[in-house]
């Protein structure tokens, strides 16, 4: 009887949960409450896990590597949590961890000494793998070219063209100054135009 | 031929909605029952070699300190031995302790030379 309570209680909460948008805050607030941080990154996870999803498969591009950097993801931020300082927004913190899961990711199919950026064919040939049958040929030209920037310039562009964030969230994401990422968001404009231009 | 901007962020891959609420639904719940195992310290590899690598330098320059130290240690040990030998000599030599002495000290160099080169004849056989 007891335990049907509960669990109609726990149900009640999830549905108010997800009837209502809690702002980052406030997330905030239930991941650090012990008593409510399961329920706060379930609804973490529920709002930004697709985005965090996307952000790692444009950077591992396999469907696999993606499904295990995002696992890996979710691990560090919920064990992590108390880690979380404050300073910058909560989705800063989840896209760095994400961002560095995939990396970590990537360096893994280096071998010693070589950069992430060699991988570049590697990482073709696995969206050549991976498309889906539907997928128009432009688009796929479009992805091949951005797989030829080298690593952080890809992750600068995604984030700024994908995801639509501002050039000082990127800079909280990245580690770097707000200056040189729009250089590097440029550069990659103008080289993806090339490289269309030359391949189309 | 599409521009930069027709794309529309268009991404060629096929996951579909139900796939990725799985996926994140079965990631979290995997999240969630990691974090509630205790923590094991896990070692990564780097630290541990570098560890290592500081732990083998030390013990290198242990050893070289330690020979080093034990060979002038060994030479002050000789030099001390052979005064404590010379005073433990000059103190024999001033000492007489019985009849045995007192012969040796009595003997001339000539004499101790004939003692000292003084052999036994073989014993004939029989």
């Amino acid at each position: 009887m007891q335990n049907e309570n509960n669990m109609q209680q726990d149900k009640k909460e999830n549905q108010e949960c997800e009837a209502r948008t809690y702002s980052q805050g406030q997330l905030l607030q239930m991941l650090t409450d012990p008593a409510r941080r399961e329920q706060g990154f379930r609804l973490l996870t529920k709002t930004y896990g697709e985005m965090l999803y996307w952000h790692i498969r444009r950077i591992v591009v396999s469907h696999d590597d993606a499904e295990d950097a995002l696992q890996e993801t979710f691990i560090k931020i919920y064990s992590g949590i108390d880690s979380f300082k404050g300073d910058g927004q909560l989705t800063s913190w989840i896209y760095r961890i994400a961002t560095n899961e995939s990396l970590n990711l990537l360096r893994r199919h280096t071998h010693f000494f070589q950069s992430i950026d060699s991988l570049s064919p590697t990482l073709v040939s696995r969206l050549q793998a991976e498309t889906s049958l539907d997928a128009g040929a432009a688009e796929v030209l479009f992805q091949k070219a951005l797989l030829t920037l080298p690593t952080q310039q890809r992750i600068a562009f995604n984030l700024r063209y994908y995801d639509e964030l501002s050039y000082d969230e990127i800079a909280h994401i990245t580690g770097k100054s707000t200056g040189t990422l729009k250089a590097n968001y440029h550069y990659a404009v103008e080289k993806i135009k090339n490289y269309i231009t030359k391949h189309s | 031929m599409k521009q930069f901007e027709d794309f529309k962020k268009q991404i060629p891959y096929s996951e579909s909605q139900d796939y990725l609420k799985h996926l994140i639904e079965q990631s979290t719940e995997k999240a969630i029952s990691q974090g509630r195992k205790p923590k094991a310290k896990v070692l990564s590899l780097r630290p541990v070699v570098t560890a290592a690598a500081a732990l083998a330098l030390l013990l290198v320059v242990g050893i070289t300190q330690f020979r080093d130290q034990s060979d002038s240690l060994a030479d002050v040990q000789y030099v001390e031995d052979t005064l404590a030998l010379a005073a433990d000599s000059h103190l024999l030599a001033d000492a007489s302790n019985g009849p045995i002495d007192d012969f040796l000290n009595s003997l001339t160099d000539d004499e101790a030379q004939l003692l000292t080169s003084f052999e036994i004849e073989e014993i004939p056989e029989y």
